[in-house]
């Protein structure tokens, strides 16, 4: 059974239309990307599933639980990390954690060790006594996830977590929502840092202007871009006509002579790119260096989005 | 509208010009500020009117009365300038601090006096508007005869000097404050201390001072003694004297707001109260530390960590207006000087009826104040969460919305039983004066008041208006997006609901001979019941002997029911005024177990 389902969802503020009748399917363990420009919709959905807004149209379950009808029995199921941090400025980390400790109702026998456990995943023991206001924007970042974690929800649902965060506090994160990933948990994540969001989620979501733009693994959003892939290579001595032998291979769409290589461009549904290498080492070429390009999201984005908004 | 037309080369006027006429609040408040003008210049015109013919048809009696008229007219201006302009003003520059846009400001090439003058501008035009308002009025006025033209010149002058002079007094407020909310306290209470308070407090008990000196900077003085007499010459010399306190005080303003501007541009919240109360604590602790106390605690204030209720816990036990030893001594540092006051009034030389009036001024003043207290905290106990981003997090939690309003109001019980007590106290005082002048055979105001109605009252007071002041500020602060909205529309709505039965029930018995009919009419009022327990000069004296324990439980109870109506305003749609989607209902609740148990059948909410 999915852990998300939504079925055209429709979502107003007054006469604005934020969310425009997308669809979601998010089986058990998946980490799902959400990506779009700033006022596509992301928080208005995400903001549906953590029972904080009221929908129009269409309908949302969470764990086959529709949230509209009982939305007190979703909030045990979830964890919400706003796009802010959302912490208490005068406690301490441990008061902080207590506090949703007690608010989610956790036996009072557990919550110590509870405590402790989220603190290590987290890595702030050290921080334990320590002001929140003390604790740095990446630190309190790995707090909220602390505090998300507290009562071990089915669902994370985390909005820009690594926004405004510095390069080492955002690798923290992303490995810590690996280490999630790895537990079993799953994960809605919305986020502008593409290139993580495609190390980290399973399938990816794009949405534009309330829309959702296209749906999919990350393969599947690529083949359905037709986007092809580059590969540079250095061949060793002469390439003695094997350039315009590669140019007849089916799914090459053009060979470029640089000054120490050659790109290639490659249809992968054609060609893939093993049998590229073989194809070159058929023909004779002594291979120096073989090197696909990653194909980026950033590429997919905008190729799909118009940065058009509400 | 196109301002940079208007104000060529002014971008900052420009911009402050084009938002507000962007904003709806904006054409709110003028609206509201045209029905109060019209309401209340119509009513004295018909009063000034109704007493001129005394019941004679003869037209000819009217004629002339336009001067008195216009008189009115300005002094309600001038009113307006007082209430309105400082709470449009004060928020010129904290607006800009809060958005943490004053620095951009900076790096452009506006000069620091550029930046004032036009944030002044922007603010006084507004208020001018708000004085054009009054041109229909004039005319109507006017129509009547008897108005000099000095009246209408010196009337224009005064008004747009005073305006200048308490705009600049905001501006400068605006510039030494972090939030807006300060900004409007320190405008208010300046304005209250040199327009007239502190001079009249001085003239009052201190020495003589003279209205000249006591009323120094007032715009309305001058302008009364200057222009208002039509028959005498007007005196330039001494008008010019007269104006040195007003513009030099206008000067003044200025120039500390061009020092504020830039040596508190950029303030760090200070959480003054909180370290004075640690610091405190230290202090005891390293006192505690002897051999013959050996660290000994009286008072254990529970555990340290939450273990229930933990918004309730956050209320009392980590905010400094919530733990119990920080209200202790917050206690005794008001009940302290409001008993030495009390006690240096009634041993004071002077009658009985002048320590009753020193006494029912002191109540007075405390209730204002605790009032004021209880709306600001209670308005901004859900709004500031809100505002400090930190209310949809715990709205994600199992707590329902009922829950933690409850829990948020348990810190400010506290604090309302401390100033309670503190109110109490001065009760007890009047009480036992009260009593003291009945034995003695002399009677207070119109009759002999009963000491023990009086107590009962200020006890029911108490016990239902601070928490209807609580529950409505609360219930305002729930619906409000921003804290400071929430604070001055509570603050607002009270002072609203206090007053306007007040000002309309005098003007039944002053001008429309409603007699007791409209004295009942301030009783729809909350402050009406506290003036007639206070000043016992509402009601007549043969209704206030036969009906006073009626009145008194009957406005009492009709107020407690309003208590529940709010209550219930704010418990019954908890989340949907928190605005998060609501608990479903008992049996909703039921089926869902039902529905659960079918999918998945080893499941247990």
């Amino acid at each position: 059974m999915s852990v998300v389902k939504i079925e055209n969802l429709w979502v107003s503020y007054g006469s604005l239309h934020a969310v425009r009748g997308i669809s979601i399917d998010i089986p058990r363990g998946e980490v799902y990307g959400f990506i779009g420009p700033n006022g596509a919709g992301k928080s208005t959905t995400i903001k549906v599933l953590a029972t904080l807004l009221r929908h129009d149209r269409g309908m949302v379950w969470v764990n086959g639980i529709d949230v509209s009808r009982y939305p007190r029995a979703i909030r045990d199921t979830i964890g919400y990390m706003p796009d802010f941090f959302g912490v208490y400025d005068d406690l301490t980390a441990k008061e902080y954690l207590h506090f949703f400790a007690a608010a989610y109702r956790i036996p009072q026998k557990k919550r110590k060790s509870i405590i402790q456990d989220v603190l290590e995943l987290t890595d702030l023991t050290h921080k334990i006594d320590s002001p929140v206001d003390s604790l740095s924007r990446g630190m309190k970042q790995r707090l909220a996830l602390a505090r998300v974690l507290l009562h071990d929800p089915d669902l994370l649902l985390l909005d820009e977590p690594a926004s405004g965060l510095d390069p080492r506090a955002r690798i923290e994160v992303r490995e810590l929502l690996k280490e999630l990933k790895n537990m079993g948990k799953t994960i809605l994540i919305s986020s502008h840092i593409l290139h993580e969001l495609g190390q980290l989620c399973t399938r990816i979501g794009i949405i534009e202007q309330g829309q959702m733009v296209a749906q999919g693994s990350l393969d599947e959003i690529y083949q359905q871009l037709s986007l092809m892939r580059v590969v540079h290579v250095q061949l060793a001595g002469q390439s003695n006509g094997i350039m315009d032998h590669l140019r007849e291979v089916p799914g090459v769409e053009s060979v470029d002579e640089q000054i120490d290589r050659i790109s290639i461009r490659l249809h992968e549904d054609e060609t893939s790119v093993e049998d590229l290498h073989d194809e070159i080492c058929r023909l004779g070429g002594r291979i120096h260096m073989f090197q696909p390009e990653a194909m980026d999201m950033e590429t997919a984005f905008m190729k799909l989005t118009h940065g058009k908004t509400n | 509208m196109n301002f940079g037309m208007l104000a060529p080369g002014c971008p900052l006027l420009v911009k402050e010009l084009t938002a507000l006429a962007a904003r709806k609040r904006t054409y709110q408040v003028r609206a509201l500020y045209a029905v109060l003008l019209f309401a209340a210049s119509l009513a004295f015109f018909w009063a000034d009117l109704d007493r001129r013919t005394d019941g004679d048809n003869n037209p000819l009696l009217i004629l002339g009365s336009g001067g008195p008229m216009i008189q009115t007219l300005v002094y309600l201006q001038f009113s307006g300038i007082y209430l309105f302009l400082p709470a449009i003003a004060c928020t010129a520059l904290t607006a800009e601090k809060e958005r943490d846009a004053l620095s951009l400001l900076f790096l452009t090439r506006l000069g620091p006096w550029t930046i004032l003058f036009e944030k002044l501008v922007s603010r006084l035009i507004p208020m001018f508007t708000f004085l054009l308002l009054s041109l229909p009025l004039m005319a109507f006025a006017y129509s009547y005869g008897g108005v000099s033209q000095r009246q209408i010149w010196g009337a224009v002058f005064m008004l747009s000097v005073t305006t200048v002079q308490v705009g600049a007094l905001a501006l400068m407020c605006s510039a030494f404050c972090r939030t807006t909310v300060g900004a409007f306290l320190l405008t208010y209470a300046i304005a209250l201390a040199i327009f007239p308070g502190i001079p009249l407090l001085i003239d009052s008990f201190v020495t003589r001072l003279g209205e000249d000196v006591a009323c120094a900077f007032l715009g309305p003085f001058v302008y009364d003694v200057t222009f208002s007499n039509t028959g005498a010459a007007i005196r330039w010399g001494t008008f010019g004297i007269r104006m040195i306190p007003l513009l030099g005080s206008t000067l003044i303003f200025l120039f500390a707001a061009r020092r504020f501007l830039v040596t508190r541009a950029f303030l760090l919240p200070r959480h003054r109260l909180r370290n004075l109360l640690s610091a405190l604590d230290g202090m005891f602790h390293r006192f505690n530390q002897n051999r013959v106390t050996r660290g000994v605690m009286l008072l254990d204030e529970g555990s340290s960590l939450p273990e229930i209720q933990p918004v309730a816990w956050r209320e009392t036990q980590r905010r400094s207006l919530g733990r119990f030893r920080y209200l202790l001594r917050i206690f005794l540092a008001i009940e302290l000087p409001v008993v030495a006051i009390s006690i240096s009034i009634i041993v004071s030389p002077g009658g009985a009826k002048s320590h009753m009036w020193s006494i029912t001024a002191m109540m007075t003043c405390l209730w204002i104040l605790i009032a004021l207290f209880i709306a600001v905290q209670s308005s901004s106990l859900i709004s500031g969460e809100r505002s400090r981003q930190t209310l949809d997090v715990l709205l994600t939690t199992p707590l329902s919305g009922r829950e933690i309003v409850q829990q948020k109001m348990q810190g400010l019980w506290r604090v309302v039983w401390i100033l309670s007590a503190c109110l109490g106290t001065v009760c007890l005082i009047k009480m036992l004066l009260l009593a003291l002048v009945n034995s003695m055979g002399f009677q207070y105001g119109q009759l002999a008041y009963s000491p023990m109605r009086y107590l009962v009252g200020s006890v029911l007071a108490m016990a239902v208006y601070f928490p209807l002041i609580a529950w409505l500020s609360m219930w305002i602060g729930m619906t409000a997006k921003a804290a400071t909205r929430a604070m001055f529309l509570s603050i607002f709505v009270i002072a609203t609901w206090c007053t306007v039965p007040i000002i309309v029930g005098y003007f039944g018995v002053e001008y429309l001979s409603m007699g007791d009919t409209a004295r009942y009419l301030t009783l729809l009022s909350p402050a009406g019941m506290i003036r007639l327990d206070e000043s016992h000069v509402v009601l007549s004296v043969e209704h206030l002997d036969a009906h006073g324990w009626i009145i008194l439980f009957i406005n009492y109870a009709v107020y407690s029911m309003i208590v529940g109506f709010f209550r219930y305003k704010c418990l019954r749609h908890a989340d949907r005024n928190l605005q998060r989607l609501e608990d479903s209902s008992i049996r909703d609740r039921r089926l869902l177990v039902e529905e659960l148990q079918t999918v998945h059948p080893q499941s247990a909410l």
